[in-house]
């Protein structure tokens, strides 16, 4: 509780500070020098503790879980221990090979420069659907920028720094990414949702949607490029007021499980309308 | 200072595990938030001068490391923050007893500004899911401070000898 008159003035100014870096952040993203400070603080940290955590896991894998086994088979436990290692550690690269490779096939396959990143972290707060990635403005990457997985996207640049940037994924309620039903032709808004986890709203009533149909972006939102997957339709339903159809969408990438992204470098928020995808697959 | 520093690492800390690990044992949605605890310990501990700095940098970072607007956590925060200091001054938390309750009413108003701000700003619409959300939160980071309090209190108990402060 404020003791004196300085106490006060330091809460009212802080808040007041708080208040004037809330209100002008709502208008758009800012990635300042004290945006790159902090995130060149936390760079290290979060490396290492993600370095840390994949060893610790490993280590579980590898030979924690292998102590019962020991027990049980006696004297072939070390051979068994070390079999064990070797193979965890080879699935472990051969699944990391199958990823990279699908990273390269799709880095290949877009018309546009692109930078590979790795996930860092994760939203702290849990309350906004972001990860962390450790490419930043160095390396090209900027707000609005297209993220994406070889099994889909999962949103665009929200903040960047130097060495480090945050993706805003589409399942955040604040996302919205301008989409089309592939078999249909059908344009509709995606969303994310705090009750689904996203949601294709604002679709033809008459368009004949059924329960499986892929959904792909138009390119028309500017930051997206066209005909890249972006899920499939899991339940449609008319909307609230009968004027439109919508559908929840579940997204074609596994958002919780992404260890790299591609970041598709280009003009922030203005890809031109040349056909992306589509037309090469 | 040694207090500030000592806030600050602690908070700080306590961001980059949220962020990293806290997620993959939890839900990601429903992980409790540390720093708002370590915001809550600082209210009945610390002092309010560091405590008021260190809150409020704490705040901005976790704006950094969440996809928060710049400013939403500083306010969040330092709002728990005067709130707790003003119930312990007035109250005396530790003696009475009154750590839960004020932890569940901190959590429960802190994650309603939460969404009340974003709803305000336009980013989210009301959805019935918020309110459970809400409240598995609090549930869940009210809960949380029967593993950091006496985790705070150990850390600060040997930093204090460490450094030779009272």
């Amino acid at each position: 509780m404020p003791r004196s008159i300085k106490d006060l003035i330091v809460a009212v100014v802080l808040l007041s500070f708080g208040l004037v870096l809330l209100f002008s952040s709502f208008e758009k993203g800012r990635s300042g020098t004290f945006v790159s400070v902090i995130y060149s603080v936390f760079k290290p940290i979060q490396q290492t503790v993600t370095f840390v955590e994949e060893r610790v896991t490993n280590l579980f894998k590898s030979y924690i879980w292998l102590v019962g086994v020991n027990k049980k088979n006696g004297e072939l436990a070390d051979e068994v221990r070390k079999l064990r290692t070797e193979i965890v550690s080879l699935k472990e690269k051969e699944l990391e090979n199958r990823r990279l490779k699908r990273v390269l096939e799709l880095k290949n396959r877009l018309d546009f420069p692109t930078v590979v990143a790795q996930v860092i972290g994760q939203d702290a707060s849990g309350f906004f659907r972001t990860i962390l990635i450790n490419k930043g403005s160095d390396e090209g990457v900027l707000p609005d920028m297209a993220v994406t997985v070889p099994e889909g996207i999962v949103g665009k640049i929200n903040r960047s720094s130097a060495v480090m940037a945050q993706v805003m994924m589409i399942t955040d309620p604040s996302m919205s990414v301008d989409c089309r039903v592939e078999r249909t032709r059908d344009r509709g808004l995606l969303t994310g949702s705090y009750s689904y986890s996203c949601l294709l709203q604002y679709v033809n009533k008459e368009a004949d949607l059924k329960n499986g149909d892929l959904v792909v972006t138009s390119g028309l939102d500017g930051i997206f490029p066209r005909g890249l997957v972006v899920g499939t339709l899991q339940s449609v339903r008319l909307s609230e007021h009968g004027l439109f159809q919508e559908a929840v969408v579940n997204p074609s990438a596994k958002l919780s499980e992404i260890e790299e992204v591609i970041v598709i470098l280009g003009i922030q928020g203005g890809f031109s309308m040349e056909p992306g995808l589509e037309s090469k697959n | 200072m040694n207090e500030l520093i000592f806030f600050l690492v602690v908070g700080l800390l306590s961001l980059v595990f949220q962020s990293s690990v806290l997620g993959k044992i939890l839900p990601f949605e429903y992980k409790p938030d540390v720093a708002l605890l370590v915001v809550i310990w600082i209210g009945v501990k610390g002092d309010y001068f560091y405590g008021i700095l260190s809150v409020f940098t704490l705040g901005l970072a976790m704006d950094l490391l969440s996809g928060s607007p710049l400013g939403l956590f500083p306010v969040i925060y330092l709002s728990a923050f005067l709130f707790v200091s003003y119930v312990n001054q007035s109250f005396d938390v530790e003696r009475l007893g009154l750590g839960w309750s004020i932890t569940i009413v901190t959590c429960f108003v802190s994650f309603c500004m939460v969404f009340l701000a974003r709803w305000l700003g336009g980013q989210i619409l009301f959805e019935s899911s918020i309110i459970k959300l809400i409240i598995l939160k609090t549930i869940l980071t009210s809960l949380g401070l029967l593993i950091v309090k006496p985790v705070l209190d150990g850390a600060w108990k040997g930093y204090s000898k460490v450094i030779g402060a009272s």
